[in-house]
């Protein structure tokens, strides 16, 4: 029964925010979402604006009394009209009359006994009942608390405004304000901030749209702060279709608007990095590729070298066959080719190995000062022009280091061969030389280690085993050093730490240290365009197109240079001035042994191949070398013996004399040159000293080739002497035998007699005084008019020794030893040069 | 008249570096043409047609000494002394190399050697006479200029 009440009541429509279609029956009939269900009820509910979403209605009327039941009008009643026979108003009318009304009455009082009755009962009955007004009011105090509980409970403010959009009802309110400050009021007047105005504009707009709607307003004020509301508004309208007012409702949503730009935030970045993801995904796959590439491209070129070589080495053979002219030609172009081709191939898989990390470092220990001295004698050995080599080793640098001798090898003979390759006159040298560890970070991460300075060294000695362990783990490619660590069991020298100039960055580790040590490979060439500098180093880059035609070349050397620098440690700069010169330099960190070196090891001069091996030139830091003017470029043993030791004596034997602090070393090099075997010029001061001429010192060319002695001659003559020219060496004993001669300029290889039997033949005569050495070679003792000092066949008993100088083209049968054997002080070697000719002035006519 | 001998001077000198570059000459050339500034001013032009001369004296001997059996090396050596030096001394690089190819078949006493030795020798000097006669040439013209 209540539930038919409920049915028939026609409450205030309250408009559920939920959606409308989804629960029963049961959980909707309070809703009153559809009250369509009760159409008959509620006809006065006419939509307006063409929307069908029913919009409230204020009814004036509350049909709340249950229906009156209608008067049944379909029950007739009887008129019952009185019959009587009798004549009218007769006694017997009359009589009849009052009898029948007597009926009638008693009927009547029967009936309004019988309705007494059941008024009674009635009564009894409505007073069981409760009242309808009860009930009513009881459902009305259900609903009405239920709704309260709602309006209380619910997040949300909700409120009822009129046509002026002032506050009839407000539930929820911020607490803060009080009733009486907000009924009557509109937003504005309630609280001020940015969102109040929007939200009051906002219901207007409703109000005269006339149609519901939901904005989300930011509101903040100093009310309640910053907070984000969604409200919901709706008009109300009378029966009679006038505005009258709006109802709304809003709910705070600020966290949720906070989290829906968080989302949205989130969403942002993992689009982001996914697009990462898949750019990474494509990098892996192109270095993969990459590096599949180049590891095929080292597996062919290794492939192709084979064979390549192969052909190479063919042709050198048939160079060896009998070729005519034209097919020598084609095989020379053949040869040089491959050999261009082959030494692609090497830079290739070189610099391949090094950027593939295959490479693997050695450390070994060597000494600095020779590998200077080797590359610089090897490039002077191929070295086709007049340009100087010298090398340059710092005092401080240590006489052996630990690295990788074969790839520092490598780069000092790529920049050495670059800087000849572009240099056409002056010079072309490697200094070396000790600096201070770069600050800026080092490539090992051992030294990092140790922040200790010099002055915990030298209480170091309880630190020892602590030390032994860090400096084996920084010891990456270095085993071999710390192994020689752990055997040694000297005490460390403090002092020794301390006064070591080398060390500028130390280990604690007391026996071992790093040090760094920069080479510069300077010339004097063409130089580098600055525009060109910045990508000198990369790979397959030359200076321009016109340089790779003229010089030749790949562009590989820098760029493996550069690696195997890094590699190790270091680092790698150019600087360069165009027409004037460049200087490549690279330092690089060597570990160093503290353990003094036994460096009066007698074994280890015979391990030299040069003549330099005493203890002297092992700390020599200085060398010279000048072209082999012309010489052979293949060499074989015996005549790379000679060639070599030519080379240093020679430039050394002129250069040496110069040196500060070194002419001491001149006469002991004759000493050790008369011993050893190999062949140097002697620089003693063995010949006797001359009797200082006043006159114009008498020279005496003995030289069968025109050329030559055109050339030498007019050279002598630019030097400001006059020579006497013969033209074999029986011409020479002649001349001799005629004239004392202050310098004798013999050419080796004569016809007739060649200048090593002349010499014999005239030394005998210095030595002995006479002329039978000439006689026996069939030289007739000469008849010449004596002019200043006849060396006639009357001999003086001292004859002084005329210095005689061999002129050589360098070819076996002239070795020095010969020269020397036969009693020449010295030589030169063809083609004679200025420098030549003044030395040997210098050194024999003062 | 100095204009014109500096233009042709100056076209010596190209042509001089060119070959410096080719490495047919070397700095050699260089200082003997500067000799005739203190010698005679004929210096050069006298001494190009001396070295042909030369060179073609020694390398007709060096090839009659190849073709008699059996092969003469010690004639053959001192020849190439001969060349080597006066190739030298004038500067004339690739033909000094040459010889030095021809020493080493010499000294390997490898008739096959020589003879391709000897070919590249005369390939190198042919190559070399035809710049040196345009150098003689030009010479020729600055000297006269200079007369």
């Amino acid at each position: 029964m209540e539930n038919d009440n409920i049915e028939e009541m026609d409450v205030e429509v309250l408009h559920s925010m939920w959606p409308e279609d989804i629960g029963n029956d049961a959980g909707n009939q309070f809703n009153m979402d559809r009250p369509g269900a009760d159409q008959d009820m509620l006809e006065e509910h006419i939509s307006y604006g063409g929307d069908k979403r029913p919009i409230s209605i204020l009814d004036g009327i509350y049909d709340i009394w249950q229906e009156v039941p209608r008067r049944r009008n379909s029950v007739v009643v009887q008129n019952k009209r009185l019959e009587i026979d009798a004549e009218y108003d007769t006694v017997i009318y009359w009589k009849q009359r009052a009898v029948h009304l007597e009926k009638l009455l008693e009927a009547s009082v029967q009936r309004e006994h019988m309705l007494m009755e059941k008024v009674q009962e009635s009564i009894k009955s409505l007073e069981r009942q409760s009242s309808p007004v009860e009930e009513l009011s009881q459902i009305l105090k259900r609903a009405d608390n239920f709704l309260h509980f709602v309006l209380q409970n619910a997040p949300v403010v909700i409120g009822h405004q009129d046509k002026e959009l002032r506050y009839r009802f407000i539930y929820n309110h911020f607490p803060s304000l009080q009733e009486e400050d907000i009924i009557g009021k509109t937003d504005v007047e309630i609280f001020t901030g940015a969102g109040v105005k929007e939200s009051q504009e906002f219901k207007k707009e409703v109000l005269e749209r006339g149609l519901p709607a939901k904005r989300e307003i930011t509101f903040e004020t100093e009310l309640f702060g910053s907070k984000t509301f969604l409200i919901y508004v709706e008009p109300v309208f009378s029966k009679a279709g006038d505005t009258i007012g709006v109802n709304y409702m809003g709910m705070d949503v600020t966290d949720q608007v906070r989290k829906r730009e968080k989302m949205m935030k989130i969403r942002e970045e993992i689009a982001v990095q996914k697009a990462k993801e898949t750019e990474l995904n494509k990098t892996i796959h192109i270095t993969e590729e990459t590096m599949r590439a180049k590891q095929m491209l080292a597996t062919m070129s290794h492939e192709i070298r084979s064979p390549l070589s192969g052909v190479v080495s063919i042709a050198e053979i048939l160079a060896t066959t009998n070729l005519d002219r034209h097919q020598r030609q084609l095989l020379n172009v053949m040869l040089s080719s491959g050999d261009l081709v082959l030494q692609l191939i090497n830079d290739i898989l070189d610099l391949s190995k090094v950027e593939s990390g295959v490479m693997k470092l050695e450390a070994t220990k060597f000494r600095p000062r020779e590998v200077v001295k080797h590359v610089l004698q090897t490039a002077a050995a191929s070295l086709q022009k007049i340009l100087t080599l010298e090398g340059h080793v710092a005092d401080d640098v240590p006489l052996e280091v630990t690295g990788d001798v074969l790839r520092i090898r490598q780069i000092l003979t790529n920049l050495i061969s670059n800087a000849v390759k572009f240099t056409h006159e002056g010079k072309v040298g490697i200094n070396l030389y000790v600096i201070p560890e770069p600050s800026s970070g080092n490539g090992e991460g051992g030294p990092q280690m140790f922040i200790d300075d010099q002055s915990t060294v030298s209480a170091n000695i309880p630190k020892e085993e602590k030390c032994l362990s860090p400096s084996q783990s920084s010891c990456t490619s270095k085993g071999s050093h710390t192994q020689n660590h752990a055997l040694n069991d000297e005490p460390i020298d403090p002092i020794n730490h301390d006064d070591s100039k080398q060390e500028d960055k130390e280990n604690s580790h007391p026996l071992e240290t790093t040090v760094w040590i920069r080479c510069d490979v300077y010339d004097t060439g063409i130089g580098i365009p600055e525009h060109a500098l910045p990508t000198l180093f990369k790979k397959y880059m030359q200076v321009s197109a016109d340089h790779a035609r003229k010089y030749g070349g790949t562009g590989l050397g820098l760029a493996i240079c550069k690696q195997l620098v890094e590699l190790m440690g270091g680092h790698m700069t150019v600087s360069s001035r165009e027409h004037s010169g460049s200087t490549f330099t690279f330092i690089l960190p060597y570990k160093v042994s503290l353990i003094s070196d036994h460096s009066d090891d007698p074994d280890e001069l015979s391990d030299m191949a040069d003549d330099d091996a005493s203890t002297d030139d092992k700390n020599a830091g200085f060398f010279q070398f000048h072209p082999r003017t012309l010489e052979m470029t293949s060499l074989e043993d015996t005549c790379s013996v000679v060639d070599a030791a030519e080379t240093l004596s020679e430039p050394e034997s002129f250069k040496e004399v110069d040196e500060m602090g070194k002419t001491s070393e001149a006469p002991e090099m004759c000493l050790r040159l008369e011993i050893s075997e190999r062949s140097s010029q002697c620089t003693s001061s063995s010949s006797p000293e001359e009797p200082k001429s006043t006159l114009k010192p008498k020279i005496l060319l003995v030289e069968d080739s025109k050329i030559n002695v055109m050339v030498t001659q007019s050279m002598m003559k630019q030097l400001g002497h006059t020579i006497d020219v013969v033209n074999n060496g029986i011409e020479a004993v002649r001349a001799v035998q005629c004239r004392s001669y202050d310098l004798i300029l013999m050419d080796v290889c004569m016809p007739v007699m060649d200048g090593l039997q002349a010499t014999r033949i005239i030394r005998s005569f210095e030595e002995t005084g006479n002329w039978d050495a000439a006689v026996k070679a069939g030289i007739e003792p000469s008849t010449c008019s004596s002019d200043s000092l006849p060396n006639g066949h009357d001999s003086m008993t001292v004859t002084k020794r005329v210095p005689i100088i061999a002129m050589t083209a360098n070819a076996l049968s002239e070795s020095a030893d010969e020269c020397y054997a036969n009693g020449m002080d010295s030589f030169v070697s063809k083609p004679v040069t200025f420098q030549k000719l003044t030395q040997c002035l210098q050194q024999y006519l003062t | 008249m100095a204009t014109n001998r500096e233009a042709l001077n100056q076209q010596l000198q190209q042509i001089v570096n060119s070959l410096k570059e080719q490495g047919i000459l070397d700095n050699q050339f260089g200082i003997v043409h500067s000799l005739k500034e203190y010698n005679s001013p004929f210096f050069l032009a006298e001494m190009i047609p001396m070295f042909s001369q030369n060179v073609q004296t020694i390398l007709r001997d060096l090839t009659r000494t190849l073709e008699k059996e059996p092969v003469n090396y010690y004639d053959l050596e001192e020849y190439c002394i001969k060349l080597k030096g006066c190739t030298s001394s004038i500067g004339a690089r690739r033909m000094a190399l040459a010889c030095v190819t021809l020493r080493q078949a010499v000294d390997n006493k490898n008739k096959d050697g020589c003879d391709s030795a000897l070919n590249g020798m005369r390939h190198e000097y042919q190559n070399l006479q035809s710049s040196l006669d345009i150098i003689l040439e030009l010479e020729r013209r600055i000297v006269s200029h200079q007369a």
